[in-house]
């Protein structure tokens, strides 16, 4: 995968994340969550390093009734 | 009779049913003995509905005395993933916190379609908590066991719909797949699992995971049942928003064997790389069989898998914030720790995933200009040991949660119909199995494919017996 900045550290996210989503976060949770956190940066860099045509649409679609 | 009956196919016991064999209650009866005998080690069922799944028999029975036509399932038992509506039963999605909810007050769309099929409903299979697994492990329930190695995992996140088809408790099962949940445990318990396309079969009430990736569909014990079960559970639903439009119809198996040939490759690159050697012996076998020497390059295939593991970790954690904020440590602990992490995700990161979704669907849409089927392995791996914290794949450790749907991940992410095929490598204990992947909508394409692995012998379902370290038969 591609490599995430060194200088991101998923747990300075946490503690202002989880204020602004009004979600309690026990402290022991912490490390998992920050695992998780970088697993995801791991893949949103890797599938965010794939140039894409600005055309390319979300495959998201809505169809009106 | 009817306990022999049990341990065969769906197709057969409705045969013997129609042709006045067997009853729909002697089936029933003996489905709740295997049950009653073999579910406090394995955990397939959470639910029993006795008094529903009697109803339902007796009503077939009284059917066939009376000369009225049979559904093409009558009187076979099934059971389903406990995140189906069943009507009087709260439908626990495998967690504690959904066990307040109310009784579901009806059923979801794809039982009523079996209920109109003649089948009988035993109850509601073990899961992966809201479906987020691939383990078949439940913090609530208890784990789910592979009933031929009962110190491995079923798989998941469809587990016990799985264990139980293998384990001659019920001939299928109705189970759902985001990632992998029917394909995973199909592998890890070798049986027939039916992935159909992105879209064609009506989810509704059946709770959801992942709205951008959730399908539902069949694991069995052959071909012809999941063609059967298949054809059962089309049907328009105006009320799931995310069904196709597009007609489908009704598949005929008896003349799949008459279909032309496909053209047939096997994937190579990404799906050759990081798994077990057996996986690998289990698709060339398959290969062999088909006399199949090509292989294609799905493109992009580990960005794929990236992306769908973004989407499904925020789209998740939007569907639970509410519960994440009131009832977090009622959650399974790996559960929730994904969830809040998912919770956390930047916006931008889902949005381009789903763009790239668009890129990598249209690139697919070019491959199967070229090719009818592709082949590619299901699980890395056999089944998992329960509890195994890593695994080692080309020389590498890597976490064992990650080393399961590396190969499904980037196939349902297309939304392509697939059927899993089961594979018993010579000497081996535990079954895998092998993808059989078709173009959008061409589930037939993927069922004829299947039906010739199966006729040729290369791939065949064993019932395990019984739930010790005895050993399999073949079904």
């Amino acid at each position: 995968m591609a490599d995430v900045k060194q200088s991101f550290d998923p747990h300075v996210l946490i503690a202002p994340a989880a204020g602004l989503l009004e979600l309690t976060i026990e402290p022991q949770w912490e490390n998992a969550i920050g695992t998780n956190l970088a697993m995801m940066a791991q893949a949103a860099a890797l599938v965010g390093s794939f140039p894409l045509p600005d055309e390319m649409e979300s495959a998201l679609l809505f169809r009106p009734l | 009779m009817a306990a022999d009956l049990l341990s065969g196919t769906a197709s057969a016991m409705a045969r013997a049913v129609a042709g006045g064999e067997c009853s729909a209650v002697q089936l029933l009866d003996a489905a709740l003995t295997a049950i009653d005998s073999g579910n406090q080690t394995l955990r397939c069922f959470t639910d029993l509905t006795l008094e529903r799944a009697r109803t339902e028999a007796a009503a077939v029975d009284a059917a066939r005395s009376a000369g009225r036509p049979l559904g093409p399932l009558a009187g076979v038992p099934y059971g389903v993933k406990n995140l189906f509506d069943l009507a009087g039963v709260v439908t626990r999605a495998g967690s504690l916190i959904n066990r307040d909810n109310p009784a579901a007050r009806s059923d979801a769309f794809a039982v009523s379609q079996l209920v109109a099929a003649g089948a009988v409903c035993v109850g509601a299979q073990n899961m992966g908590e809201y479906a987020y697994d691939f383990t078949g492990e439940n913090a609530h329930d208890g784990d789910c066991r592979n009933p031929h190695d009962l110190a491995h995992m079923a798989g998941g996140s469809s587990s016990g719909p799985a264990a139980a088809v293998a384990a001659a408790m019920v001939p299928f099962s109705l189970g759902t797949d985001t990632n992998g949940s029917i394909r995973v445990p199909s592998s890890y318990c070798g049986l027939f699992g039916l992935k159909p396309s992105f879209g064609r079969l009506s989810r509704r009430g059946a709770f959801p995971f992942c709205a951008s990736l959730d399908h539902i569909g069949p694991l069995a014990r052959s071909v012809e049942d999941l063609t059967l079960i298949y054809n059962a559970l089309l049907g328009a639903d105006p009320l799931d928003p995310a069904q196709d439009a597009r007609p489908a119809s009704a598949i005929d198996f008896a003349s799949l064997a008459d279909e032309p040939p496909l053209r047939i490759a096997v994937a190579g690159g990404y799906f050759r790389e990081r798994c077990d050697p057996v996986a690998l012996q289990a698709v060339d076998a398959m290969a062999r069989s088909l006399s199949v020497s090509e292989q294609c390059e799905l493109p992009q295939a580990a960005r794929a898998r990236a992306a769908a593991f973004v989407i499904t970790a925020s789209e998740a954690a939007g569907l639970h914030l509410t519960r994440l904020r009131e009832r977090a440590a009622d959650f399974d602990p790996m559960m929730r720790d994904r969830l809040l992490a998912g919770a956390m995700a930047p916006v931008s990161w889902v949005m381009q995933a789903q763009r790239f979704r668009r890129w990598y669907q249209l690139r697919l849409a070019e491959l199967f200009r070229h090719f009818d089927v592709i082949l590619a392995p299901a699980t890395p791996t056999t089944a998992l040991a329960i509890g195994q914290q890593t695994v080692q794949l080309d020389g590498e450790s890597v976490p064992a949660r990650q080393a399961i749907g590396p190969f499904t991940q980037p196939i349902s992410f297309a939304g392509l119909p697939v059927v899993t095929v089961p594979y018993w490598p010579a000497g081996s204990g535990l079954p895998i199995g092998v993808q059989v992947i078709a173009a959008p909508w061409r589930e037939d394409h993927a069922l004829q494919v299947a039906q010739q692995l199966q006729q040729s012998g290369v791939s065949r379902v064993r019932i395990a017996k019984p739930y010790s370290l005895s050993g399999s038969s073949d079904a």
